[in-house]
């Protein structure tokens, strides 16, 4: 396949999923800046990979690996933990111009930010409702650990936040 | 901890909230980056039209450059039916005053379709029709006539100053048409050339100078629309 094609193909893959893109760069950035620079980044290294990327595997599955690598490491280059949330963004995500405001989104925001990286992809995934065994080869590791650390994850929710009233 | 924040501003949140919450923000994230995108578009869209200003002026202007030649010329040959060559002459200023007025109205009402609420690439449809007029055009409407037009010009303007010099100094008439002559030679030699090698730097050389800053500039600010669109989902291939 020619460069060309290549291009073209992989403008077409990336397009159908650039969301996956915008929601990683949003959970592991806080800043308008940083979010625009990771989604760079991560589109870099998704272009440099894809001579590597197989077509047996979904092109989606190969993805996240692609983009959570990238955000992680970011994160870890500037240092943890996380800046402050840039409330201003934040709140124009939660209430845009001309929708309701949802305080979920803010909270949302909160809590993925206070999440050391690996446990900040694990959730990532696991509300992108992907099944353990995707989640198990994006991350390297077993699918056990995987069920493992979000009975954890579960466990730590029930546990700091009492049965509740939904909003 | 990030769940005693949520507590301490005295709201809960189960994971089926996250979940539902996650979806809102995709769909957020997906609504802002499309109004980010339309943000800019309508930018260059608006730098786009105004780039056309100028070509609008320089219409504009030429249709009252024609005008202000057919009128004179007109009566001029009206009054000069008795002498051949000056009718002639007055008739082919006249002609050239008129293939003006209707070229730059004809332009005039391309750019005039031009919705610019429509997609970019209908847009760069449009633009690129008035372009390729432009480019195929000039060469043979102002290019041809441009070299010749010139020969009737003075032989009215002479003779509105009361010196025929068809009649009264025919050498220099014939000096005239001599260096006409030559003019169109070396456009023709141009053309020769451009048709030879379309994609050489003459040619596109000659392409922007017929097509004209404005329509250069006017899509220059489009094709930036279109690689945003492109880098929005992906990085220039190395």
């Amino acid at each position: 396949m020619g460069k060309a094609e290549d291009h073209a193909e992989f403008l077409a893959l990336v397009g159908r999923n650039q969301g996956i893109v915008l929601k990683i760069a949003h959970s592991y950035q806080n800043n308008a800046t940083d979010r625009e620079d990771l989604v760079q980044e991560i589109l870099a290294q998704l272009w440099r990979s894809f001579p590597k990327y197989q077509q047996d595997r979904a092109f989606s599955t190969w993805m996240y690996g692609v983009a959570l690598n990238v955000a992680i490491s970011r994160l870890r280059q500037t240092g943890t933990p996380p800046l402050p949330l840039d409330a201003d963004l934040s709140d124009s995500i939660a209430a845009p111009a001309g929708k309701e405001p949802d305080p979920r989104i803010s909270e949302l925001d909160r809590f993925i930010q206070g999440l050391d990286p690996l446990n900040r992809a694990l959730l990532v995934l696991y509300l992108e409702e992907r099944p353990y065994r995707e989640i198990a080869e994006i991350l390297g590791i077993s699918e056990t650990n995987v069920s493992t650390k979000i009975s954890r994850l579960k466990q730590r929710i029930r546990e700091e936040i009492p049965p509740c009233r939904s909003t | 901890m990030p769940f005693d924040l949520i507590q301490q501003r005295g709201r809960t949140m189960n994971l089926e909230d996250m979940k539902k919450a996650w979806e809102i923000l995709d769909q957020r994230l997906a609504e802002q980056n499309r109004l980010a995108l339309q943000a800019l578009t309508d930018n260059r869209i608006d730098r786009a039209k105004s780039a056309l200003w100028p070509l609008v002026i320089g219409l504009w202007a030429q249709t009252l450059f024609g005008v202000s030649l057919v009128v004179p010329f007109a009566m001029f040959w009206i009054r000069h039916m008795d002498s051949v060559h000056l009718a002639i002459a007055g008739i082919l200023v006249h002609a050239y005053g008129l293939m003006m007025i209707i070229d730059a109205g004809s332009q005039l009402a391309m750019i005039r379709q031009i919705d610019h609420g429509k997609p970019v690439l209908e847009i760069q449809t449009s633009l690129a029709k008035l372009r390729d007029r432009r480019v195929r055009l000039a060469p043979w409407l102002y290019g041809v006539t441009g070299c010749l037009i010139w020969v009737p010009f003075l032989m009215v303007l002479f003779a509105t100053l009361g010196a025929d010099i068809w009649v009264k100094a025919p050498m220099v008439v014939n000096w005239f048409i001599l260096s006409a002559a030559v003019s169109l030679a070396v456009l023709f030699l141009f053309q020769w050339l451009v048709i030879r090698r379309p994609g050489s730097w003459l040619a596109r050389s000659i392409a922007d100078m017929n097509a004209g800053k404005s329509l250069t500039k006017a899509r220059k600010f489009l094709a930036e629309i279109e690689q945003f669109q492109k880098e929005e989902i992906s990085p220039e291939p190395s």
